[in-house]
């Protein structure tokens, strides 16, 4: 027996589960959901940048006598390089950068508003690096995802504006490789983090989150319970909790039986740490990325569960919620992956 | 983020400015446990921009920077003559680890060292 018809065989199955993951139609309000929520998140960036934007950006400001080109990798550009080096070409420049966010978020011409947007980002990122954190990467992949994502076929002026004046309706539903690329992205910035502390003893040991709840400029946010950040066991419990779900979650967040419960993982995870900690919009532009793994069904879901529990508290007890929703075509299943094996 | 260690010291910046008729003052970066959860908020760029004033790689922004506070304090007492001079210190407290000296995390960890970092002098 050769190996040939078998590895045809694989290659057919790898193509045609290539075709059918990137390119089976799904439901665009979540691309439409994520342009508006980005967009929400890059006014909340820009707005805090509009107070000092003189000083940390100006050709008189903080870097007036740094030679930026020595610090940024090579052929890293800026809009605001190009531009007459006056306060007034800022203001202007951060004026348009404003505008095009809340074009964005209304979804007027969505995709040249996003593309737009990773050019502000990247602008005013690589003008002042010394502000720049984690945080602002995430901010330019999801930009640059959006640019191919057909965010504005829904919830936005652009589908308004084709089923009023140009009698040509956007399809709500088709093909979004651009998602499915954020979902790998979101995966892979969880593997990342997870491999990076791995090599790391506090983490190892279980005390990261000693020193993490030591850090005065991160913590705490909201007033925090002393019996958990003052208790080995707690420390220990949450540090390790960490590394579990950032490498529990990329992991079976594919799945139908515990997409779900990686997702609520997910989220639990990033509003604990945003109501502890100061990370700014970190927690909330990664909430954006893992909105990705949304499916329709889950609005249908939560809002049947909240009507049961209005109508019948006492029946909605018995069965809460529906954790493992009926497979779609083509959607992993945990078995499917055992017996794969 | 917090990998693959997390940062085991607590870090501010504080400088000390003498203006032309021999007068003192000082500067310090905020203290972010005494700023509020709205004020911190909309100030969060800065915790970053004072981290990375601590890097030797950014030394060449010091100058800047210690004008920059010269006339921020200046500005509380327009009256003053010019500030000569700007000394900028590094303060640094060490959170020790907690199998050698377990501390809350409302308790504050003891300035363990203080640096001069950079001088900056006005003609």
């Amino acid at each position: 027996m050769t190996p040939l018809p078998s590895l045809r065989a694989g290659w057919r199955w790898f193509t045609a589960a290539w075709a059918q993951y990137f390119f089976e139609p799904v439901d665009l309000r979540i691309c439409a959901m994520i342009r508006m929520a980005f967009a929400l998140l890059m006014l909340i960036n820009l707005g805090v940048l509009g107070p000092n934007l003189i000083h940390w950006f100006g050709a008189a400001g903080l870097l007036r006598d740094l030679p930026l080109e020595e610090y940024l990798p090579p052929g890293s550009w800026s809009v605001l390089f190009w531009l007459p080096k006056t306060d007034a070409a800022l203001t202007i420049a951060y004026g348009v950068a404003l505008a095009q966010a809340v074009l964005l978020f209304l979804g007027l011409a969505s995709r040249f508003q996003a593309f737009g947007c990773l050019v502000w980002l990247v602008s005013f990122q690589n003008s002042n690096p010394l502000l720049m954190d984690g945080e602002d990467a995430v901010f330019r992949l999801i930009a640059a995802l959006l640019v191919f994502m057909p965010c504005g076929q829904t919830w936005s002026l652009d589908a308004w504006i084709g089923r009023r004046f140009l009698r040509r309706p956007l399809a709500p539903i088709g093909p979004a490789w651009s998602l499915k690329l954020l979902q790998i992205q979101m995966a892979i910035i969880f593997l990342d983090a997870f491999y990076m502390k791995i090599h790391g003893l506090a983490w190892q040991d279980g005390v990261a989150l000693y020193y993490v709840s030591r850090l005065e400029d991160f913590f705490p946010r909201f007033p925090v319970p002393s019996a958990i950040f003052d208790s080995w066991g707690a420390i220990r419990a949450m540090t390790w909790g960490t590394l579990l779900i950032e490498l529990g979650t990329p992991l079976f967040i594919w799945f139908r039986e515990t997409r779900r419960l990686s997702l609520l993982a997910a989220v639990a995870f990033h509003l604990a740490c945003d109501y502890s900690m100061n990370l700014f919009l970190f927690h909330w532009i990664m909430l954006v990325g893992w909105s990705a793994f949304l499916r329709p069904e889950d609005w249908r879901d939560l809002q049947s569960l909240i009507q049961r529990n209005q109508s019948e508290p006492r029946r909605s007890e018995a069965r809460v919620v529906d954790v493992a929703p009926a497979p779609t075509a083509g959607e992993p299943t945990l078995a499917a992956f055992g017996k794969s094996r | 983020m917090f990998a693959p260690e997390p940062s085991s010291s607590n870090q501010s910046l504080d400088a000390i400015v003498t203006f032309a008729d021999g007068a003192t003052d000082s500067w310090r970066s905020p203290d972010w446990r005494q700023v509020g959860p709205g004020e911190r908020f909309l100030r969060a760029r800065e915790p970053k921009l004072y981290e990375n004033l601590e890097s030797t790689l950014w030394s060449p922004v010091w100058p800047a920077f210690a004008k920059d506070v010269a006339s921020e304090v200046r500005q509380r007492d327009p009256s003053r003559p010019p500030p000569k001079k700007v000394e900028l210190y590094l303060e640094v407290s060490r959170i020790d680890p907690p199998e050698e000296n377990w501390r809350s995390w409302r308790e504050r960890a003891p300035v363990s060292e203080r640096h001069l970092f950079h001088v900056e002098e006005f003609p």
